[in-house]
């Protein structure tokens, strides 16, 4: 039985084209369009997968102008499909206007935590609880991300800040305007090197927006 | 599982490309005269700037990001199946639970 494999849900349509080995089709779900390939089975996970996946999301992006990038494994029926769509097309529509025009960038913080690691307590007071969550859900370099999302406030349409699990690293989204990425790192060149020292701070992208595609599950 | 290569995967994942991008002057430098200076002290810089997509970018944007619709995700090492994640039954008690317009 041949079924859906989900690149990215899209504002728009666009001429069917091939990316690699596959053939990307764009169908209407509702309101809103599907990138897809037609397939027996979802493509099992490995490393040239993802690669080309990555490939070919990124090659929709190309192709239409607002996107939400599926996460790997998007393999459905188009009935399934078409409910889940319907379910949450408020947060589909949200997030679509949101990317529109838009792609992403990332930044990797990594290094020593300005803060110092919380411990747990054994037995704690409800006080003792509330600080220790509150630590662990503050990402560890706030000095960092304030000096970068100081640096592309006029650049930056919105923003995500994920901290790491080990508090040794977070990562910052952005959502730029296509064709800005030049003027994005230029902006956070002009960040004092005090900011930065200590730390390695990696640049990527542009991307198509992965990190703003809504929680539909939420 | 021998990961397979296809002709458009075209990321090297041992090591990623990496340009370290040089810091620019505030504002240009004025010119001299007399002897040159000596060669100015080489200035670390700690902005990297990667411009393909790392195996990290690459399994961040896709396993941990991006609408999920349903997946059944079978995260393999060596064969050996670590986990299986059949996120579907949790769209099935998600949908009975939720509230119908």
């Amino acid at each position: 039985m041949t079924g859906w494999y989900v690149y990215a849900l899209t504002g728009a349509a666009a001429p069917p084209f091939r990316a690699g080995h596959r053939q990307i089709e764009f169908v209407r779900i509702g309101q809103f369009h599907a990138a897809i390939a037609r397939m027996a089975e979802a493509p099992a996970l490995s490393e040239a997968a993802l690669q080309d996946q990555h490939a070919i999301v990124s090659a929709i992006a190309g192709k239409v102008d607002a996107l939400l990038p599926a996460r790997f494994g998007a393999f459905v029926d188009e009935a399934e499909l078409a409910a889940i769509v319907e379910w949450r097309a408020g947060a589909i529509a949200e997030a679509l206007a949101l990317v529109r025009g838009r792609e992403q960038m990332t930044v990797r913080i990594t290094g020593e935590p300005e803060s110092a690691p919380v411990h747990a307590i054994d037995s704690p007071s409800g006080t003792d609880y509330l600080q220790q969550r509150r630590a662990a859900a503050s990402p560890p370099f706030p000095h960092v991300v304030a000096a970068i999302e100081k640096a592309v406030r006029s650049i930056a349409g919105a923003t995500r800040v994920e901290p790491g699990r080990d508090r040794a690293r977070t990562s910052v989204y952005h959502l730029i305007e296509r064709g800005t990425s030049d003027v994005y790192r230029d902006a956070l060149r002009s960040m004092p090197q005090t900011v930065t020292a200590s730390l390695e701070i990696v640049v990527s992208g542009p991307w198509p927006p992965f990190a703003f595609a809504p929680e539909l599950l939420a | 599982m021998k990961p397979r290569r296809t002709r458009h995967t075209t990321v090297t994942t041992a090591h990623p490309p990496r340009t370290v991008l040089p810091r620019r002057p505030a504002h240009p430098a004025p010119p001299r005269r007399g002897p040159a200076p000596p060669p100015p002290k080489r200035e670390v810089a700690r902005i990297i700037d990667q411009s393909q997509a790392s195996l990290v970018d690459v399994i961040d944007n896709l396993l941990n990001r991006g609408v999920v619709l349903n997946a059944d995700l079978i995260l393999a090492l060596a064969d050996v199946d670590l986990v299986y994640v059949r996120l579907s039954a949790l769209l099935c008690a998600a949908d009975r639970v939720s509230p119908r317009r």
